[in-house]
């Protein structure tokens, strides 16, 4: 037993090195020291008729994914039909780049009750 | 063509009788009973938005109608591909019979409308029509359904349903 207490700064060090290999880029990354920041690819789920999450966090240069889980359609639309994402079949995704200016309330043009929106944000 | 196809399905299955037992009450139904009445329950709807499309020219009402039939569709046609998959063919039974013959005389009564008529009387039975068969399959339909592929597909349809039925209240209202 004592053999394994010897360790464990080595394996927190693995541990991070791993979660940061894994997560960087995907959902989270490295804080830049550079200043230059990675665009980010943001998913959101279509389950049960509700967009997760309702409201998403967003920058410029940014991608959003939606995939819909459900077992019926449903779309990504732009409030002002700016950006669709058009029929989603179950399974499906489809993602819209994040640009400046763009409308960021949406809603499913199926299901007209089913709306969220993006939320674009220049602070780091 | 769909539901012609369905329509002479059932009929097949009334001359050549099911050899099921003979059910009172929904929820004595089994699980190829609750499938077909889903299936059934399905088509009318689609039948009832065909309907809407080619009698109304409001672009709210053709939209519900569209959504209804795409839908309905998913929803069938994962019923189809469970039912295949299990081996299993739906059996007819009074539910089913019972709602065929109130769609057949609601689109009766329908096709006689026009104008705003027509399109308050869609909504509202959409609404109506919603509610009773999500009644139906959370009260009666999934707390008996034995298998569970089934039972879990009836659980997405509610969802579906549901939405739809929240879909047409919020058309009775701005209707009104
Ligand atoms: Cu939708």
């Amino acid at each position: 037993m004592k053999s394994t207490i010897q360790f464990p700064f080595e394996w927190f060090v693995i541990a991070a090195a791993v979660a940061v290999a894994i997560s960087g880029g995907i959902l989270f990354y490295p804080t830049p020291s550079s200043g230059q920041r990675q665009s980010v690819e943001h998913v959101v789920g279509i389950t049960d008729f509700e967009f997760a999450p309702a409201t998403l966090r967003v920058r410029i240069g940014d991608t959003v994914k939606w995939i819909n889980r459900d077992l019926a359609p449903h779309t990504a639309t732009a409030k002002d039909e700016s950006w669709d994402t058009d029929r989603l079949d179950q399974g499906e995704a489809l993602s819209v780049a994040v640009t400046r200016g763009m409308t960021t309330d949406y809603y499913c043009r199926f299901h007209p009750m089913m709306v969220a929106k993006l939320q674009i944000t220049t602070v780091d | 063509m769909r539901i012609r196809v369905m329509l002479a399905a059932v009929g097949v299955a009334a001359m050549f009788g099911n050899g099921a037992a003979q059910a009172e009450s929904p929820a004595d139904l089994n699980d190829l009973q609750i499938a077909h009445v889903a299936y059934i329950a399905d088509n009318i709807d689609i039948r009832y938005a065909h309907l809407a499309l080619a009698i109304s020219s409001n672009p709210a009402i053709h939209e519900f109608a569209n959504t209804m039939i795409r839908d309905h569709t998913a929803v069938n046609e994962q019923a189809l591909a469970l039912l295949s998959k299990l081996k299993a063919e739906p059996q007819d039974n009074f539910l089913s019979q019972d709602l065929l013959k109130g769609a057949d005389k609601l689109v009766d009564e329908m096709s006689q409308l026009r104008g705003a008529a027509f399109d308050k009387r869609y909504a509202e039975n959409e609404l109506a029509y919603h509610k009773a068969v999500n009644g139906l399959v959370a009260n009666s339909f999934i707390p008996n359904i034995e298998n569970a592929e089934v039972k879990a597909l009836f659980k997405s349809g509610l969802k579906i349903f549901q939405a739809h039925e929240r879909h047409a209240q919020m058309m009775v209202k701005k209707l009104k």
